[in-house]
């Protein structure tokens, strides 16, 4: 598998960003509903490797599951492991030309399912892995999804250059 | 004090203990090994204990403060509080304790609870301890070298560990900028922390937005720069720091091995 050096360091930044925002605005934007915890705007980076390709959301999914293990608990480390198989999911979709906010409504059901999966050996019961910690990720997946919707526009509007599939090329990224 | 003298990034400290100078390698391989014996063992109070006493052994030899060990634990209180609660009132298992109207304790319900407490506790320390005794970079080197076998199916290791650091050099820089950029725009009157969940998301873009913009540069100048000097992969890099495996290792190894196969002893035979 050969990175480019573009995609190479468009997945550290990205990682860099994936690392700082859950520590950075663990202050002001965590919400907390014991034993579920999420930091508003944590998925940005991964949401926004998507629109790069799927080896750079996989890079960054890859990247912040190790940010996350050397600086947090392993349990939010195995949560973060869930990005890379939505990252990739997402982004496979998005190069075969579908929208952002259906990729959206279909990442964010394996995105649930998968964090519910992967907390439970942390001894987790089904009852808070699944309704506590799936529908908390629905959630935070599409408050997220809706900054990174918002700053995609932004940043195509600045300048910076995502991949565009030929089938969105002419129209608005939403 | 400024964001970047609270955040603990990477959780390194450090010396020049035993534990310290260890090869990245062995630490990592072995805090895995260690979290399999974990999973492994039936999980008795002896197996619990003999690796339990190990892992106290590590943090003494490692010369970390305990507290600051123990504060690792601190995120994963509540977790604890409810597989322990959990366990006592839904696991029917022993001799009735007693009977609180609706709730019966049994002693199997007390010991599993917190028989698994016990073991989350000790799959925290084990990486806690890898990444106090660790630097990012050499933990980051360590993690090449076992992706390395990976490289057959397609697995861009070296490119993964060139990614990460990267990603960990530009952390500080990323939160000076995020700092900086905050600090403008609530000059400018932004109100960050006020108002529900979904105003404060809003509030987030105008700090984001220029965050993600300067990110995205700072990326470009970077790859630039690197293709300028003409860097192509792994492939025939060489290392200014090789790893060595020293005696230390050998050592390290042997106790390893010899702590693993009496926890498998006393689980599996006695």
């Amino acid at each position: 598998m050969k990175v480019s050096v573009r995609e190479l360091v468009y997945g550290a930044l990205l990682t860099s960003l994936a690392i700082i925002i859950p520590l950075y605005f663990r202050g002001w934007l965590q919400i907390v509903i014991p034993p579920f915890s999420a930091t508003l705007a944590s998925h940005v980076p991964v949401m926004l490797a998507m629109f790069v390709s799927p080896l750079v959301a996989a890079l960054v999914g890859v990247g912040s599951t190790y940010g996350f293990f050397i600086t947090l608990p392993p349990v939010i480390a195995a949560r973060a492991s869930i990005h890379i198989i939505f990252g990739v999911m997402g982004a496979i979709l998005y190069r075969r030309g579908m929208r952002p906010w259906p990729i959206i409504a279909l990442t964010a059901p394996v995105h649930a399912i998968g964090e519910a999966l992967a907390v439970i050996p942390f001894g987790f019961t089904l009852q808070a892995a699944f309704v506590t910690v799936g529908i908390g990720t629905l959630l935070h997946h599409l408050m997220d999804a809706a900054i990174s919707i918002s700053l995609f526009t932004a940043l195509v509007k600045a300048g910076v250059t995502f991949y565009t599939p030929a089938r969105l090329s002419k129209s608005s990224p939403k | 004090m400024s964001m970047m003298q609270q955040i603990t990034l990477g959780q390194y400290l450090p010396g020049n203990s035993v534990v310290h100078r260890l090869d990245p390698r062995t630490k990592l391989l072995m805090a895995f090994g260690f979290i399999m014996v974990l999973f492994v063992i039936t999980g008795g109070w002896m197996e619990y204990g003999i690796l339990g006493l190990a892992a106290l052994i590590v943090i003494y030899t490692a010369k970390l403060p305990l507290g600051m060990v123990l504060r690792g634990l601190r995120p994963i209180l509540i977790i604890l509080s409810l597989t322990i609660v959990l366990h006592i009132f839904s696991t029917h298992t022993g001799t009735l304790l007693f009977r609180l109207w609706f709730l019966e304790v049994y002693s199997g319900g007390v010991n599993q609870g917190f028989l698994l407490a016990a073991r989350l506790v000790l799959l925290v320390l084990s990486t806690s301890v890898l990444t106090l005794t660790t630097s990012p970079i050499a933990l980051t080197d360590a993690i090449e070298f076992v992706l390395k076998p990976f490289k057959r199916i397609g697995l861009p290791a070296h490119e993964l560990a060139m990614m990460m650091t990267i990603a960990l050099r530009f952390i500080p820089t990323l939160i000076e900028e995020a700092e900086r950029i905050m600090k403008a725009q609530l000059a400018r009157g932004a109100d960050f922390e006020s108002g529900g969940l979904i105003k404060r998301a809003k509030s987030l873009l105008p700090l984001l937005v220029p965050l993600f913009i300067s990110a995205f540069r700072r990326a470009d100048e970077l790859a630039m720069a690197m293709e300028a000097r003409c860097y192509r992969g792994g492939d025939g890099r060489t290392k200014f720091k090789v790893l060595r495996y020293t005696k230390l290792d050998f050592y390290a190894w042997t106790c390893f091995v010899a702590v693993s196969a009496l926890a498998f002893y006393v689980s599996y035979a006695l």
